[in-house]
């Protein structure tokens, strides 16, 4: 209880740092509408070339819409790789770990304090211009319920899995290259820009094997059709929290360990 | 020709916060004379206009008006014609390659400097030698410490033979053995005719290097003159030392400070603002049994921290 | 010293800023792969696309290839080779640019190529290698890439070189500079017919990806002498804009001051 009180500080403190340059969020915002814009373009003209109200049983606001709610996570999504990197090199790393605190839980919180803030004004600056380009409002409020309470889980998975690996530059110099590429791995597999229902088949059965969809995919999906399946992506978030969990504690303990050898 | 001359050389930097617009005079109307060869200290406290006066002789930045020559050049105007022939070390900023080795910079910058390679060699031979670099010149910079790499940084801006070295804080962070050895260089290119313009907080450094010394506060300078009339002029302050024939107690005189007290030792310090040396010797000798006394100025360790502090005024 | 010593400075300092980051040959390459795999990503996408939507209003997923051919090479040459160039708005911010100043050497060409950006250069091997392998190279293709390419490269160059020297105006523009360098990228990367309207005169205006689109069409599958025309014509404005935005930044550059450390 203790330990969450002290989490739930950090979490503030750095949700509120967020806010404190309220014109740089704006900025941050540039990107999303620019990736909105494009993907405007370009379903529009494909909607238009296939004569097609639907498309993967969503219609063009919904289509959109689905954008905004992927981009929304990855956009706030923490950049880990960059933060334990600098702790690395700058020593930084042996007072952190001398505080009371542990450090996974710390990055944790720090990374929820940063995202959840960004995440929401993602989403609705993304949906206020879905709704103006394409007249209609694109979600219900069951809908925004739906795609936040999935949020929770899949934001602890893809910290779970981005921090395991930005833990690697412990070893390595740089954990930039294997974050970027994992990255890149949720962009095509989680559904970022396309939702797994366009997939060929083959593609389609192997994203839904994996975790990455349950990072994106699953919680933007609510946003058209609010708690469909709801019951399973849960459980399968819930299954997968355990091992890509596990896994974040294992290489955590490993690397300390390492530090220990190489005395930091 | 002089080495710097400047006529109400100024800089005023625009600010606008939010929606207001504020101007800051960092450099207000300066005019220096320097001649060839001179070694002078350019002291005063942080944000008095130091680094922009030396920015503005070195052609990085414009001024906002006034003039300057540097050698006999327009900085700003002739800014690369005018950098072959000075030197420049910015304390805080390394010229030096950080991954490759300081030897790789040496012969990049004997490139940038124009200078045939077998001159580059027979340079950075001599140079390597006077600082004691030699094991050195292939090791990766990142792997160097800050006394060497300082060193390098000395080195690399000596390598052209420059006619007038801009020095802003060189010494800092040093050990004693290595800022000795610095100051030793840079005082040898002095005498070898390059014109010397140091910036730094260390008295040691402008004892040992500088014969003149520039004060600039608030972008106006406010003394010019030998560093050993600065000693004299700056504190208002005495430095009061007495051995007594008779073992002492502290004196209580309004206006005297007891700095350190022995058996039969004392020193004091007073302003000569508010006492005038007379009055307090008198006192003095009336009370204790002198021995010996000595009246002096404050070391110049004390006066540089006053005029870095932007405490002290000019008597 | 010779002229052609002189000339062949510029060679050597690219050389020298290639080993500085090749220091750490293990994460050097491991940078370089990244890129690489992630411009593959994106073709992937676009062969996921294709393969529901065969057509675009005449785009075939080979000229969503080409496009990616021409605009990765473009950028790898101007963000990676020029490392600094889309870091100059930071470097002005920070003063970093007072040692090229006190240098004898003219202070744009010194400080672009001091630094590679290591993952962009695996833009340079991805963009030549996909032209090599999927899109048939004859010699009069072939040459017709690299035109594309060199006007891509210029289009790049300039426009990047107006936003990060706004940081001379503007104080704080790195933020700024680096969303719209990506917008700028973004579009870049997408079918020219796809966007109409107002964000089409934009696009061959102020943000001038719009030149890059056509490329893979009007340069490469079916060369049109007078668009190739105005994107040279555009390309020379828009450097010598970028040039007089620098020169003029240059003269209110203000070092890395006490007095904007408190901003």
């Amino acid at each position: 209880m203790k330990e969450l009180r002290k989490l739930a500080a950090v979490a503030l403190a750095y949700a509120r740092s967020v806010w404190a340059y309220p014109g740089a969020e704006v900025l941050r915002t540039i990107f999303l509408l620019v990736i909105l814009v494009v993907f405007l373009s370009l379903w529009r003209t494909t909607y238009g070339a296939m004569h097609a109200a639907r498309l993967g049983g969503l219609s063009l606001a919904q289509m959109l819409e689905y954008l905004v709610g992927t981009e929304a996570i990855i956009l706030s999504a923490p950049r880990f790789a960059e933060r334990i990197g600098d702790d690395v090199r700058t020593g930084g790393l042996a007072v952190q770990l001398t505080r009371p605190v542990s450090y996974p839980l710390f990055q944790f919180a720090v990374a929820a304090g940063e995202s959840w803030p960004r995440l929401l004004l993602n989403l609705a600056v993304g949906s206020a211009l879905v709704a103006l380009v394409t007249g209609t409002l694109p979600v219900s409020a069951a809908g925004v319920a739906a795609y936040l309470l999935a949020y929770l889980p899949a934001f602890l998975l893809y910290a779970a899995l981005f921090l395991a690996l930005a833990l690697t530059s412990f070893w390595l110099e740089d954990a930039w290259a294997i974050t970027f590429v994992a990255s890149r791995m949720v962009m095509i597999l989680g559904g970022l820009l396309v939702p797994l229902a366009l997939f060929p088949p083959v593609l389609s059965r192997i994203a839904r094997i994996l975790p990455l969809q349950l990072m994106v995919y699953g919680p933007a999906r609510q946003l058209a059709r609010p708690f469909a399946g709801f019951p399973s992506l849960l459980l399968d978030q819930a299954i997968w929290l355990l091992i890509l969990g596990g896994l974040l504690w294992l290489i955590y303990r490993k690397g300390v360990q390492a530090l220990h050898v190489q005395g930091g | 020709m002089l080495a710097v001359q400047t006529e109400r050389l100024s800089k005023v930097f625009e600010r606008r916060e939010g929606k207001r617009r504020t101007s800051h005079v960092a450099v207000d109307a300066v005019d220096l004379a320097v001649d060839l060869g001179e070694a002078i200290a350019f002291i005063g406290p942080n944000g008095a206009g130091k680094s922009t006066t030396i920015k503005m002789l070195t052609g990085i930045l414009h001024p906002s008006s006034g003039e300057a020559r540097v050698l006999g050049l327009v900085p700003w105007q002739s800014r690369t014609r005018l950098a072959h022939e000075i030197g420049t070390v910015f304390g805080q900023r390394s010229q030096l390659w950080f991954h490759l080795p300081a030897g790789d910079t040496l012969r990049l910058l004997g490139a940038i400097y124009e200078l045939p390679p077998a001159l580059v060699r027979q340079r950075t031979g001599e140079l390597v030698e006077r600082f004691a670099l030699g094991d050195l010149l292939a090791v990766p910079v990142r792997k160097l410490s800050l006394g060497q790499r300082m060193r390098f940084e000395i080195a690399a801006s000596l390598l052209h033979r420059p006619k007038v070295l801009f020095l802003d804080e060189p010494t800092v962070g040093l050990d004693v053995i290595a800022k000795a050895e610095v100051r030793e260089v840079i005082r040898e290119a002095n005498q070898g005719g390059a014109t010397v313009f140091l910036t730094s907080h260390d008295a040691g450094d402008i004892e040992s290097i500088a014969r003149r010394a520039i004060v600039i506060d608030r972008g106006r300078i406010v003394f010019d003159d030998k560093v050993s009339n600065l000693r004299r002029q700056w504190l208002t302050e005495k430095v009061v030392e007495l051995r007594s024939e008779e073992e002492v107690e502290p004196p209580e005189i309004p206006g005297v400070l007891v700095e350190k007290v022995s058996r039969y030792g004392l020193r004091l310090r007073f302003s000569t603002q508010e006492l005038q040396v007379r009055q307090v010797v008198g006192l003095l000798l009336e009370r204790y049994p002198v021995h010996d006394i000595t009246i002096s100025d404050p070391p110049l360790e004390s006066v540089i921290a006053a005029i870095y502090q932007g405490e002290a005024a000019l008597r | 010293m010779s002229r052609a010593d002189r000339l062949l400075f510029w060679p050597r300092l690219l050389f020298g800023a290639l080993r500085a980051q090749a220091a750490y040959r293990g994460a050097f390459w491991l940078s370089i792969g990244a890129m690489v795999l992630n411009d593959g990503v994106w073709l992937v996408f676009w062969w996921l696309y294709f393969s529901r939507f065969p057509v675009v209003h005449g785009w075939h997923l080979t000229d969503v290839a080409a496009l990616w051919a021409i605009g990765a090479t473009a950028i790898g040459l101007t963000h990676g080779l020029l490392g600094n160039l889309p870091r100059l708005a930071q470097l002005i911010m920070q003063g970093e640019l007072d040692v090229y100043l006190s240098l004898p050497k003219s202070a744009l060409p010194h400080l672009l190529l001091s630094r590679v950006h290591v993952a962009n250069l695996g833009d340079v091997l991805f963009g030549p290698a996909v032209f090599l392998l999927l899109l048939h190279p004859t010699l009069v293709r072939t040459a017709l890439f690299l035109l594309a390419v060199v006007l891509a490269a210029a289009i790049f160059f300039g426009f990047t070189l107006v936003l990060q020297s706004l940081a001379f105006f503007l104080g704080r523009a790195d933020l700024l500079a680096e969303q719209v360098s990506i917008s700028m990228i973004t579009f870049s990367t997408y079918p020219s017919p796809i966007f109409q309207g107002a964000l089409r005169l934009l696009l061959f205006t102020l943000l001038p990806a719009g030149f890059i689109d056509v490329m893979p069409v009007s340069v490469l599958r079916a060369p049109d002498p007078s668009f190739i025309a105005e994107a040279a014509g555009f390309a020379v404005l828009l450097n010598l804009v970028a040039l007089f935005t620098w020169r003029t930044g240059l003269r209110r550059y203000e070092s890395g001051n006490l007095f904007q450390a408190r901003m």
